[in-house]
């Protein structure tokens, strides 16, 4: 997994900053998500953000991340390269996480439409911190 | 035992899985896991978690149904000691579950521990309040993200008042942070940083096509006091202007302007 870091490009002291998400048993899913990420139009700056930013990406699994890909777009998100660069953590949600978030705002009369354009916006949103 | 009832409780099956995937789980009988999971789950609801939440955070961090519920009231009294309301609390958790793997004390030195880098304690419970992952972070993350800041020019009091005022921007990476910064300083608009920091959360992409679209179609040289335009979300956008990021994004691709920008240097 080290060597793959690497090869993304990702500067030493970075790599040493997630070394304790680090899980070799992970490498195949690791690999897959990445593809994913390429498919979705990440440049390798955006990859490099999204794992830097985000290193609990090393321990997900792969079908995980890709059921959140396939429902966001589902739903009428575009652009998940510019969503998962502006808030790399949105990628440790979980399809029932999102669901929830979107019925609570449903709830409060605000379109899917609006909810995904917010999202788009501001990523930060999901985490209802405010 | 603890199957029938999470399933009962109606837990998505691949949430029970990963349950019975974790190591410390596996490390347990199923009767104490069941006697735990019953508490935890009676508790984590008394104290003001929906069944959602509670699902939500154990599929995160399923070590939450193997320990006792102690240990995770004294995490979530001690986060409410620092001046957090229940409900509060509860968006911490959900954010960040993994803080039940450690203590109170732990908790408090990691705090402490950002404080070294030059923040006051109301400093640092802000931003941790704004945004709890920053307990995650390494201090070698943060107090890197400070020098690397320092090698844009920032002072140290511009870097603190940004890391203050967003905190998330901790999370991301440098070079996330430089590209937007590179690009908007070539455009004369780096002062965006400073007065809204959140602004880097935006990809350098959807900035730069925004700002030609306006440079080449309407003649227009967006300045600071202009930009907000560019940063409106993708609806509002269009129904401003007429038209979309992905034509945008399409008719003018970042990455061209970066190789012009490096033949440049």
């Amino acid at each position: 997994m080290l060597d793959k870091l690497i090869e993304l490009g990702i500067r030493d002291i970075d790599i040493n900053n997630m070394k304790e998400f680090i899980n070799e048993d992970n490498m195949e899913d690791f690999n897959k998500i990445i593809e994913l990420l390429k498919n979705l139009n990440c440049s390798d700056s955006m990859i490099r953000n999204i794992v830097v930013g985000n290193p609990i990406i090393l321990q997900r699994d792969y079908e995980d991340i890709l059921e959140v890909t396939n429902y966001l777009t589902s739903i009428g998100f575009k652009n998940l390269n510019l969503l998962y660069d502006s808030y790399p953590m949105f990628l440790n949600k979980d399809v029932m996480e999102i669901k929830d978030y979107i019925e609570s705002k449903v709830k409060n009369n605000i379109s899917l439409e609006d909810i995904i354009d917010e999202l788009e916006n501001n990523p930060l949103l999901i985490e209802e911190l405010e | 035992m603890t199957r029938e009832f999470l399933e009962k409780l109606k837990f998505p099956e691949k949430v029970i899985k990963r349950i019975f995937n974790d190591e410390d789980v596996k490390a347990i009988t199923d009767e104490t896991l069941y006697k735990h999971t019953i508490e935890n789950i009676k508790r984590f609801s008394n104290y003001g978690f929906t069944i959602k939440d509670i699902v939500i955070i154990i599929n995160k961090n399923p070590r939450c149904l193997t320990i006792n519920f102690k240990s995770i009231l004294e995490v979530l009294n001690y986060l409410e000691s620092l001046g957090f309301s229940k409900h509060k609390v509860t968006k911490i958790i959900k954010l960040s579950p993994r803080i039940f793997d450690r203590n109170p004390n732990s908790i408090a030195k990691r705090l402490k521990d950002i404080e070294t880098l030059g923040y006051t304690r109301e400093e640092v419970l802000k931003m941790f309040g704004d945004f709890s992952a920053i307990e995650e972070l390494s201090l070698n993350k943060l107090s890197q993200m400070q020098k690397d800041l320092q090698t844009l020019g920032y002072t140290e009091e511009e870097i603190h008042y940004i890391t203050v005022k967003f905190s998330p921007l901790l999370t991301l990476s440098f070079e996330k942070i430089s590209n937007m910064y590179e690009y908007l300083k070539s455009i004369n608009l780096e002062e965006i940083i400073l007065r809204t920091p959140s602004r880097v959360m935006q990809s350098v992409e959807k900035t730069y096509a925004r700002y030609m679209y306006f440079k080449e179609e309407k003649d227009e040289i967006i300045t600071v006091e202009s930009s907000s335009k560019i940063f409106e979300s993708s609806k509002r956008f269009q129904n401003r202007f007429g038209t979309s990021d992905e034509y945008l994004l399409n008719k003018y691709p970042y990455i061209e302007n970066r190789e012009r920008m490096i033949n440049n240097v």
